[in-house]
């Protein structure tokens, strides 16, 4: 991220921290997700979005 | 949009925000978490309390501090910078209860004109997902956001 980008953040209220990488590997919802999960896995997305949504293979 | 919410802290990734909420009850931490799911692209959006003592995030605690406009303004306002920084990705966002459900769906009624020039809205009912109206109950909400 660049200094122009922190600042635009910065006037939009946002800091920027590495303190929240604490979480970055870690699912905080995990009940949740897995709903997300199982409600997306029977459920048929529109066809406006199904292009760019197949199934996630890299997990 | 322009609405009243809390300051956000966040990591270069945009993909979890941190605010503080402040009201009647006092101060409560709030963590927002976007997490990639099974579906390519598409983002499930998890909110909920940090206990400021054991750290502990619960997504049913029901804060009750007095502050709920400003904080769903707030968490709409991090689907902006989210989408922002990942303009490939569909946020799948629904309550931790159906009442919280109910809550997203008034929220994006009342700001629907400054949503939708920004983003596609699909909201679940009856197992199939449709184009958002007002008025109707969903059970689930998928955002887009537009490619200008």
């Amino acid at each position: 991220m660049t200094t122009k980008q922190l600042k635009k953040y910065e006037v939009l209220g946002v800091k920027i921290s590495n303190r929240l990488n604490q979480y970055a590997d870690k699912v905080l919802f995990p009940e949740k997700l897995a709903k997300a999960n199982q409600t997306l896995k029977t459920t048929k997305l529109p066809k406006a979005l199904r292009k760019n949504t197949k199934k996630n293979t890299s997990k | 949009m322009h609405l009243n919410q809390y300051k956000l802290i966040s990591q270069k990734s945009l993909m979890i925000f941190e605010f503080t909420s402040t009201g009647h009850k006092g101060q409560v931490n709030k963590i927002i978490q976007y997490t990639p799911t099974e579906l390519k692209n598409i983002y499930n959006l998890g909110f909920g309390d940090k206990d400021m003592k054991t750290g502990l995030i619960n997504d049913l605690s029901v804060t009750d501090n007095g502050d709920s406009q400003k904080v769903l303004a707030t968490v709409a306002f991090s689907i902006y910078l989210f989408t922002e920084a990942h303009p490939d990705a569909l946020v799948y966002a629904v309550g931790s209860t159906k009442a919280r459900t109910r809550l997203y769906r008034i929220g994006i009624t009342n700001q629907w004109e400054a949503i939708e020039k920004d983003f596609n809205v699909y909201g679940l009912i009856d197992g199939n997902w449709k184009k958002f109206k007002k008025a109707i109950t969903y059970k689930a909400f998928l955002v887009q956001r537009k490619k200008l």
